[in-house]
């Protein structure tokens, strides 16, 4: 605190002086001298500005030394410095991304075509056409190098990485700055009709400026702010609803001898030789009691699964539904040249897919207000609060498997002996598979969430070069969670039927987490002598406190008081957590373009934080990078602008709370027997990016940029595991062990493909493609991710899957042999497996796995879930009033671990047991794919490849014409959409959608293993938007 | 320029007011005061109090936990019958037998690993105890403290021993030994250990606060020495590899520890947060393991021990032992798969703990008094007094709860009688006793491992070369078995 004071006071002295404004006045056009009415005019670096009237006009109070900025939707923005005359005009010409100005990661506000680094943007006319449901997903597909993976259910966002994995254990996650805040609760609840721009700082090179929280990069998020001007209200509503439009195939048959009069309870139930069934059965499994059936099943001759069932269900059909989603927006805004404004409000509910849930309601309020409280100091205010309901499903990530490994004759809907709804057990031959819809159905499950986010801006004009800046801004999440099982909620028991009432339980879960930053920061620019500079010398602190506390009670004293105060004081329990983070960095940045053609840029940073070991207290980051913009010095026929660049930089990821400190930890007054030894050397993990890049702005119509980025992240964080009778019983200890490389290319293609008075073509591709490899570790190799399927291994690429295998050809099975045998004993079977030839359609058919030297199962390679490339294209053609706007999402290569269709083989529900159909030669028996099972380890044959052409995004809007608005006298701009997201997907993939990712919680990260994955949606939906 | 500077300060001001020193701090100096740290835990007599007072607990909690190697355990032992394959019990019980994965990739690794950790977690803290007590600290009671301190180190090196082929031994004054010592010198490293703790709570009277054994309120230090005496009897009786190790065993010892053990059972109060028995749980939880056929035909000789090729089910058994009908449920249908061995079918489940998996917050045992019984009986035996012996056997279980016949007096028979009470009356007691019970008497099947080796990451951790036993790996009749049952 004494730094931040100290910091405020030294701005406070600096001498001031007072600087002449004056009235510009001008005409904003474009190429063919036509006005443009709307257009904006700002003055650099501040939040002042106006919009031109009808006829271009515009008037602005401006001081001399600033520049005007004056920018147009589809047009490059363009800028003049104010000097001793009153009038400027800008003619704007049609939009070329190196025109773009970048204000993230970089010493000032800079032309894309002046960058010495990689920056891409994404501004609001680009996300608008199909608004994605929050923050998270807008970039999905439209930014080379950004690698957008959806989560499936409303309100959890999705995954996104920038570049490559930088990280062995932590998030790969880029940090998120909107408005200046630093977003700590995720994108997921921050809606899109509020963005006015992101920026995307990828690299490491480039996002050096935010130090040790930027090693995965870092995405700048600007909101919309009001303009001087008339008041302007926009009001946006869509509806729609949301579907799986994929089920999953599972097996329709069965390997059970069929009674001889089946066919008499054909209709009711499927009725097996071998078991005696009680009159009035429903199809359900039950211990005892009236269902109960005696007997086993028994498996038929031949052990084909080709027989058919009495009654045949369609689970998928009862588990999901069709979800309504709804957004409705609102913005006013408005100012004049002391005050502007923007108020704004959404609501936004999605009710997800599955049955028996509500799913995710979310209120947003914004209110951001610019004040111009002298010519020289300005005040920014950007305020958010958001509200969420999240009735989350009653289910764990089993109840997804469940509803694929029921038998056809299960019966989900028969009621239960106390008349609750859908039957506990009601798989007849499977006694531990619950109900999925009695689990969405019974539970009352929730989060209430509140969060602010506040950014709070003061900036003095010091002198024509100089800027003093204050920030403050913060992040504060409420989040209240309960979740409450009925008194009379089943459990499997040995009571009649084989389940009876739990008592239920209660459980609630509340966390407070206020993340503050303060910054004040020296701004500098200055031409001279053909020399531009900016530069800037900043001090940046972090405080965030996190408080969480939760208590569970179970058995409930009376039934349907769900509260803490219902249960015996013995049978509740809490428990708390407490973090404090804090932070204390300095840097300094300076870029100088010489000629507007030479372009360098260099920075330092100091960074401390409470998170580094206590031997590693401060760490630091540094930049250098230089540009040439070739065309500047060469004519090159075609060619309007060609600018190469080189950066390096370095910055990191800071460890965990808890990684440094030597202590056991302690729950529920018990102290842990699985313990972590402390490390005061714990370092922040250092990446450091090298940079190639390529700018090309061609044939007036096109810009290319590619970027070949190399960055290698050392001092990689592991829990290394310890040699606990030599460690006082400590087993683990958190590392800086190795060397992590990721290379990416990437290339992004934008161009006007068609321009004539009626018809405009745009078309947008980019490409991205990373290897990430381990360079070093200076550790024994460890299992990690979901189910331990991924290695960390030296030399391996990370993100490789790893386990066993069966044997795939006769090569590898005769250095295999058992004692005795011979190769001519073997053939390769239909699914490409060597099993022996004599056994191939009998119930010995198996899968032989494949051994090492000694006889012991491999442990291999079985997959990557690191896609091949990445693609992205964008076509929005406009003719006269109509857009058509579609988003292609192309993914080749990356795996996914099909772990619910391995797991359902256990019960034989997996399509591939199904034999019905299948000529009597080519049958193979249930034992063979029970090999194939391989009780559910890590095997080869179970990964699937995960690429997929979606059709991401597609919209048909009509734009109302403005004569017919005129008739109104208060509607400016209408336009109505029909929008599809995800409408088509193709893959080979066999799950409900190939867009699979699941959480690991022990690595923080992300992992393409298929087991409990609200499935991606397709939804439709009809917008309607109004400006006023 | 005042009215500018005015604002300026005003703008600075209401900055500084809204980062105030209350709300914005810069310390990088931050402590988690979530958890101990290891000069509190070390050092401050009230932290050391807390560690003892949950000494026993973390012991309890490693031991009948599901992620150790009790269930595999006791699918070796063919007393639980299992083909799924959590927890290595398909793995482990699967016929042939084979040996143990011990790479460090091995799904169900972590059941012998988190065993280990957790045993020397414990070890540390009960040396850390004994220190304490050694250099002076005052405890509202030294020698409860101490006494816990000891049996802490008893039975964590114990319990190591039973289980695995080497142990590292430590105490109070440091590291013992350069190198492993092997699971008999650990056992009488260990005995010694908890022959202080005897001696200590036999000559003081001190209080055991309720919740530190949790076995129904405070206890004595009498009682305390039972339960101590009462695992004496089950590690040293439990500990021979092979039938000649038993036969050599200190039976005499045994007999002082078991006359000095509990006589009534001794069960835990489980309040399912804190105190809860996953060992149990998962071995007669509808739908997971069921009870070894080779039990139910101990009780009807007419009963196959084994199951026939090509049976789905059985019909129900009957025997003049009560406990059939008590104790096991008859199960009218299949779930395990006929693709993993139909040897792992069975038609019955133990229905002892029903009460406990539907309630929860309820006690199960810890300690049965046939069991201590029993080893009191066998000691008898193998020291000749086999009369003795089937008096203690026909004063037990076998004929309160069994309501059988008196067995006669012949050693045979006796021996028979002990080892048939085991099998019907503490299948499931508690982790590892079927198991010790099939090892001491050769019978667990050919290629069962003997004792786990150290568990592969462990040895990776240090580093060593990893081995594993089982199979054909290790000595035959020291580290795998060669007889069997069956």
């Amino acid at each position: 605190m004494k730094k931040l004071l100290f910091l405020s006071t030294a701005f406070m002295l600096l001498g001031f002086s007072v600087f002449a404004q004056k009235t510009i006045t001008g005409v904003v056009s474009d190429e063919t001298g036509a006005p443009l009415p709307g257009a904006t005019i700002v003055i650099d670096g501040t939040a002042t500005g106006v919009s031109t009237d009808f006829d271009g006009n515009f008037s602005i109070e401006a001081s001399e030394g600033e520049t005007l900025v004056a920018s147009f939707i589809g047009y490059a923005s363009a800028s003049a410095q104010v000097g001793a005359e009153d009038t400027i005009n800008f003619s704007l010409s049609s939009d070329n991304e190196l025109d773009e100005i970048i204000v993230s990661g970089v010493a000032g506000a800079t032309s894309r075509k002046k960058l010495s680094v990689t920056v891409a943007s994404v501004n609001a006319d680009e996300i608008e056409a199909v608004p994605a449901s929050s923050a998270s997903g807008a970039l999905m597909g439209k930014v080379a190098g950004v690698s957008i993976t959806n989560l499936g259910r409303p309100g959890q966002g999705a995954t996104i990485v920038l570049r490559g994995a930088t990280n062995f254990y932590g998030s790969q996650e880029p940090l998120v700055i909107l408005d200046g805040v630093f977003v700590e609760g995720g994108l997921g609840d921050i809606n899109v009709d509020d963005i006015a721009s992101f920026e995307i700082v990828k690299g490491a090179s480039a996002s050096s400026l935010y130090g040790s929280r930027a090693g995965n990069g870092v995405i700048v998020i600007t909101s919309k702010r009001g303009k001087i001007g008339k008041t302007q209200i926009t009001f946006r509503t869509e509806t729609g609803y949301n579907e799986i439009t994929n089920f999953i195939d599972t097996n329709q048959s069965h390997a059970w001898e069929l009674a001889s009069d089946w066919e008499q309870a054909r209709g009711s139930y499927t009725k097996l030789e071998g078991i005696t069934y009680p009159a009035g059965f429903q199809s359900v499994y039950a211990a005892s009691g009236p269902q109960q059936t005696e007997g086993a099943r028994i498996l038929s001759e031949d052990g084909y699964s080709d027989n058919p069932y009495g009654v045949y269900n369609d689970f998928q059909s009862l588990f999901f539904k069709k979800g309504v989603n709804q957004t409705n927006y609102l913005s006013i805004s408005g100012g004049d040249e002391k005050i502007s404004s923007l108020f704004s409000f959404e609501n936004y509910s999605n009710e997800g897919v599955l049955n028996e849930t509500e799913g995710y309601k979310r209120t947003t309020i914004r209110a951001n207000i610019d004040f111009n409280i002298t010519d020289n100091l300005k005040f920014s205010a950007s305020n958010s609060f958001i509200k969420v309901d999240d009735l989350a499903p009653g289910i764990g990530a089993q109840g997804y498997r469940n509803i694929t490994r029921l038998s056809p004759d299960a019966n989900l809907t028969f009621d239960n002996p106390d008349g609750q709804a859908y039957w506990f057990t009601p798989d007849p031959h499977e006694s531990e598979i619950t109900n999925p819809l009695y689990g969405l159905a019974n539970p009352t499950l929730g989060a209430k969430q509140t969060r602010f986010l506040g950014g709070y801006n003061a900036r003095y004009n010091i002198s024509p070069v100089l800027t003093a800046e204050l920030e403050y801004s913060f992040e504060s999440d409420n989040y209240r969670y309960s979740s409450s099982s009925p008194y009379t909620t089943f459990q499997i028991n040995s009571e009649e039927p084989g389940f009876g009432y739990s008592k239920g339980s209660l459980y609630q879960n509340n966390y407070y987490q206020l993340a503050q930053k303060a910054q004040a920061t020296l701004n500098y620019r200055q031409e001279f002598g053909g020399f531009d500079v900016k530069a800037k010398l900043s001090w940046l602190g972090e405080d965030l406190s996190y408080e969480q506390f939760s208590a569970t009670g179970i058995d409930y004293l009376y039934a349907g008081l769900p509260t803490l105060d219902n249960f015996n004081g013995e049978s509740i329990t809490a428990t708390g957590d407490k973090q404090v983070v804090r932070a204390s960095n300095m840097f300094f940045i300076a870029g100088v373009t010489y000629q507007d053609k030479y372009i360098f840029d260099g920075l330092v940073r100091r960074d401390g934080s409470s998170q580094f070991g206590a031997d590693e207290r401060y760490n630091n980051y540094s930049r250098l990078s230089g540009a040439w913009r070739i065309t500047e010095d060469f004519d090159i026929p075609g060619v309007q602008e060609m600018k190469i660049n080189v950066a390096y930089g370095t910055s990191g990821q800071r460890p965990g709370f808890n990684w440094q400190y030597e202590q056991v930890s302690l729950s529920n007054g018990q102290l842990s027997s699985n313990r972590l030894k402390g490390n005061s050397n714990l370092k922040p993990s250092l990446s450091a990016e090298t940079e190639f890049g390529l700018n090309v702005s061609f044939l007036n119509r096109f810009s290319l940029e590619v970027a070949h980025a190399t960055t290698e992240t050392s001092d990689q964080f592991m829990l290394v595991g310890l040699f606990s009778p030599a460690n006082a019983g400590k087993n683990r200890q958190w590392q800086n062990v190795g060397d992590l490389k990721a290379t990416t290319i990437e290339a992004s293609l934008k161009g006007n493909v068609l321009n004539t008075q009626d018809m405009r073509w745009d078309l947008g591709v980019n490409y991205a493609s990373t290897t990430n490899e381990i360079l070093a570790l200076n550790a024994p190799q460890q299992q990690v991710g979901t189910d331990a399927l991924f290695l960390l291994k030296e030399g391996i690429e990370f993100g490789t899957m790893w386990g066993r295998s069966f044997v795939y050809d006769l090569d590898t099975m005769a250095a295999q042999l058992p004692d005795g045998a011979s190769i001519s004993d073997y053939s390769v079977n239909a699914d490409g497996i060597v099993v022996e030839t004599a056994n191939i359609g009998t119930v010995d058919e198996a899968a032989i796995t494949k051994v090492d030297e000694n006889g012991v199962a491999v442990f291999e390679q079985i997959g990557n879930q690191n896609a091949d490339f990445r693609v992205g294209m964008t076509s929005n053609f406009t003719y006269k009033n109509i857009d058509f706007y579609m988003l292609w999402d192309w993914k080749q290569g990356g795996d996914i671990y099909n772990r619910n269709t391995q797991w359902n083989t256990i019960s034989s529900r997996a399509a591939i047991v199904d034999q019905a159909g299948k000529p009597d030669n080519e049958k193979k028996t249930q034992n063979y794919y029970g090999s194939l099972y391989d009780v559910n380890r890590a095997n080869k044959f179970w990964v699937e490849d995960g690429s997929f052409v979606k059709l991401r995004e597609i919209a048909i809007t009509y734009n109302f014409s403005k004569e017919l608005l005129a008739r109104t006298k208060f509607i400016q701009n209408a336009k109505l959409s029909l929008i599809g997201r995800n409408l088509l997907t193709f893959t080979d993939y066999s799950g409900w959608d190939p867009e699979v990712t699941s959480y690991n919680s022990g690595t923080q990260q992300y992992f393409s293993v298929d087991y409990g994955v609200y499935p991606t949606q397709t939804s439709y939906s009809l917008s309607l938007k109004l400006n006023f | 320029m005042n009215n500018l500077l005015r604002k300026f300060v005003y703008v600075s001001l209401m900055f500084i007011t809204v980062v105030g020193c209350d709300t914005f701090e810069t310390d990088l100096e931050v402590l988690n005061l979530e958890n101990p740290n290891d000069d509190i835990l070390t050092s401050d007599p009230v932290a050391l109090e807390a560690t003892a007072a949950g000494m026993f607990n973390s012991f309890y909690m490693a031991v009948e936990t599901y992620g150790g190697p009790g269930m595999a355990m006791n699918t070796m032992a063919d007393a639980s019958s299992c083909s799924w394959g959590n927890v290595g019990m398909r793995d482990l019980s699967s016929e042939p037998r084979v040996a143990w994965n011990n790479g460090v990739a091995y799904g169900n690794g972590f059941i012998t690993n988190d065993y280990f950790n957790a045993l020397y977690s414990s070890l540390s803290d009960a040396n850390t105890l004994a220190l304490a007590v050694s250099n002076g600290t005052e405890f509202n009671d030294n020698n409860l403290i101490n006494a816990m301190a000891k049996f802490g180190q008893a039975l964590t090196i114990g319990y190591n021993a039973l289980v695995f082929d080497k142990v590292w031994l430590s105490d109070e004054t440091g590291v013992i030994g350069e190198e492993a010592a092997n699971y008999a010198d650990a056992m009488t490293f260990a005995l010694s250990k908890l022959d202080e703790a005897i001696a200590i709570a036999n000559g003081n009277s001190f209080t055991v606060p309720s919740s530190w054994l949790n076995v129904g309120g405070d206890i004595s230090s009498d009682q305390l020495a039972e339960i101590m005496n009462s695992y004496g009897a089950r590690m040293l009786a439990g500990n021979a590899r092979n039938n000649a190790e038993r036969g050599a065993t200190n039976w005499s010892k045994v007999l002082t520890y078991a006359n000095n053990g509990v006589s009534s059972d001794v069960s835990i109060q489980h309040d399912d947060t804190v105190w809860y028995d996953l060992f149990k749980t998962y071995l007669v939880f509808p739908g997971w393991a069921r009870i070894d056929i080779r039990v139910i035909n101990a009780m009807d000789n007419a009963y196959p021990d084994y199951w026939p090729a090509g049976e789905t089910i059985l019909p129900e058994a009957t025997s003049a032992d009560a406990r059939l009908a008590t104790d096991f449920e008859y199960l009218p249908s299949q779930n395990f798969r006929p693709e993993r061995g139909e040897y792992h079918y069975s038609s019955y489940r133990y229905a002892r703990y029903d009460t406990y998996i539907a309630e929860w917050v309820y006690p199960t045992v810890l300690i049965p008094a046939s069991e201590i019984e029993m080893y009191a009986a066998e000691a008898k035996v193998w020291t000749g007094d086999a009369a003795g012996a089937a008096a203690i056997v026909n004063a037990g279980t076998r004929v309160t709860r069994g309501q059988l016949a008196p067995v006669g007096t012949g050693a045979a028979d006796v021996l028979a009688a002990i080892r048939y009470e085991r099998l019907v009356e503490m299948p499931l007691a508690a982790m590892g006793i079927s198991f010790f019970e099939m090892r001491g008497f050769d019978n667990l099947q050919a290629g069962t491992l003997l004792h786990f080796p150290v568990p592969g990451k462990a040895l990776e951790s240090i580093p060593a070369d990893n081995y594993t036993f089982g199979g054909t790996d290790g000595a035959a009749g020291q580290d795998y078995s060669s007889g069997g049952w069956r």
